[in-house]
């Protein structure tokens, strides 16, 4: 049974698994937990995102289906919680605070790959119904500079995309990823 | 102008047009067609005065269920959800729209919660149905809006007093019926600025970042056709033929716009509209030479486009010369149709063009202008020059 979504013990589990995975060097593979930890750190050190974010309050999601031909068998929520310019934190976070966001912005794995790999725009990818946006648009819409940095800078942390990878390592990242989904609770 | 090989584009144009004098008459089928059997109406008190929802009701005999008369401009949550329960106590299995933008938007807003229940603000938001809702015709009686083959829904959030955006994939009416009868009757000032509306849905079609080819072509069809049919319209409101092909391209521009958008124009208009009650078209039809202006430095090559669409003498201009040349041509136009120019002639105080500009600034059309727009200082400039 996973451990209760922010209670001290998964807090205390959530960081211990990101000590362990990441022990070896980056890159990562995108969309794991520890990509997530050093896209976090990106994101706060950035000075431009802080600059164009400096009046953004709110918790923004990026939700990725699952696509277990990727290794993801269950849908990740990415979920930021953002303040002024600053990214408070950056995990990935079960269902319903996932679903509970401000904002939540959905697409397939593979969208959100091609997003990274700036060969989709955010705003023409949900105006094309490849992307979808939950949440109160003349909010977001005030924040479409903060919003595009933070895309920018998913594509600037690097990493190995899931489609890249051999199928045993591919095996391997389920192999690792179910057990942490089970405990965690993503 | 030519496209980058970066082009990457979705079009999609899913609603059946249905265009003549009296195609009216064939509602009926139309509900049949959609293996739907009881039709229920959405319209307002002033098509009901017209005798236009009357007509509709008759063709659909039988497979009426019920009308609602309470839509109005800059229709409300409130509104929807008051015509769906109507709706759903009626047994209804599919809508019928008869009116303007704000009728035929009301009825998608209907659509959704007839089909997929809850409140319609669980559907704010881009994209956020997942299959399609009620069935839905739609019957312009004013030719601008577009609204009969476009994927969003605006709808007045009247506790924040502002317009709201509910675009999904899943909205598009599924039968658009186009009778140049039903906008015969049209008064000469609702036909200048509705058609207004249907040029600026063009040009801002053309000249958004997300323009694409086949949305240009509907785009500049629609501009030749309004500025030989708009006037006619303006002047001769009985001439079918030029009603007829006005509702063409208000149509038309409205499949260009449902897939590549509006832009600064649309967003200064809807905020005019919740703050000042100023009518959208009128609102477009002041903003769009400003705005083509304003674009120049990004979108010249756009508005040359337009410009040449238009039938003018650009050969040997510059894209910025031709766009200044399209941007007159619009002056020029709404002089001729008698629309007012200025937005102080319109009941806009100047200290609420601040209010103005700040709440532009969060709408939902803002993020696909040709240019992209960050500060309401750039916004309060436009207004100002229009004023």
């Amino acid at each position: 049974m996973a451990l209760q979504y922010g209670s001290d013990e998964w807090e205390q589990a959530y960081q211990e698994m990101i000590s362990e995975r990441t022990t070896s060097p980056p890159p990562y593979i995108y969309f794991t937990p520890e990509w997530v930890a050093v896209y976090e750190k990106t994101i706060q050190e950035d000075d431009a995102y802080k600059e164009a974010a400096k009046t953004w309050e709110g918790s923004v999601v990026l939700h990725a289906t699952a696509e277990p031909e990727l290794g993801f068998d269950g849908d990740l929520y990415i979920y930021m919680d953002l303040w002024h310019g600053e990214c408070r934190w950056a995990k990935i976070v079960p269902t319903e605070a996932g679903e509970a966001a401000d904002f939540v912005i959905t697409g397939s794995l593979e969208r959100w790959m091609q997003v990274a790999r700036k060969q989709l725009d955010v705003i023409k990818g949900m105006m094309q119904g490849k992307l979808k946006l939950k949440g109160d648009l003349p909010t977001i819409v005030r924040a479409v500079k903060a919003s595009a940095r933070l895309v920018d800078l998913s594509a600037e942390v690097g990493g190995t995309f899931p489609d890249e990878i051999s199928t045993e390592q591919l095996e391997e990242l389920r192999g690792q990823l179910n057990p942490l989904r089970e405990k965690i609770g993503f | 102008m030519a496209y980058d090989r970066d082009l990457t584009f979705v079009y999609r144009n899913p609603t059946k047009i249905a265009f003549g004098e009296n195609t009216v008459k064939e509602t009926g089928i139309e509900v049949s067609e959609l293996n739907c059997s009881k039709a229920f109406l959405l319209t307002d008190k002033g098509v009901i005065e017209a005798g236009l929802a009357e007509q509709v009701e008759k063709a659909l005999g039988r497979k009426h269920v019920g009308t609602y008369d309470g839509c109005i401009q800059d229709s409300g949550f409130h509104i929807v959800n008051e015509a769906a329960g109507l709706a759903r106590k009626a047994g209804a299995d599919c809508l019928v729209s008869v009116g303007g933008g704000s009728v035929i938007d009301t009825a998608k807003g209907t659509a959704i919660l007839l089909k997929s229940g809850g409140q319609l603000h669980d559907y704010l938001g881009f994209q956020m149905l997942s299959e399609p809702q009620a069935p839905h015709i739609a019957i312009p009686t004013t030719a601008g809006t577009g609204s009969e083959v476009t994927n969003v829904a605006v709808v007045k959030d009247w506790d924040r007093n502002q317009k709201q955006l509910i675009g999904s994939n899943y909205i598009f009416p599924d039968t658009a019926i186009l009778d140049p009868l039903l906008t015969a009757g049209l008064p000469p000032m609702l036909t200048a600025t509705t058609g207004m509306d249907a040029m600026t849905h063009a040009v801002e079609a053309i000249a958004d970042m997300p323009a694409n080819p086949i949305a240009d072509a509907m785009g500049l069809q629609a501009i030749r056709l309004i500025l030989e049919y708009l006037p006619v319209c303006v002047e001769k409101g009985d001439d079918l033929l030029a009603r007829g092909q006005q509702q063409i391209a208000a149509t038309i521009a409205g499949v260009s716009f449902a897939n590549s958008q509006v832009g600064i124009v649309h967003a200064i208009a809807h905020t005019l509209g919740g703050l000042f009650k100023v009518p959208h078209g009128l609102g477009n039809s002041i903003i769009l030479p400003h705005s083509i202006m304003y674009n120049l430095d990004e979108a010249a090559d756009r508005y040359a486009l337009i410009a040449r669409g238009m039938g003018l003498e650009v050969e040997g201009k510059s894209d910025e010369e031709a766009a200044e040349m399209a941007a007159n041509a619009i002056w020029d136009l709404t002089k001729k149709l008698g629309i007012p120019q200025k937005l102080s002639e319109v009941g806009v105080p100047e200290d609420g063009l601040e209010k103005v500009a700040d709440v532009a600034l969060s709408d939902g059309s803002i993020v696909y202008n040709a240019k992209p727009i960050f500060e309401t200082s750039e916004i309060l400039g436009i207004l100002q020059k229009a004023y």
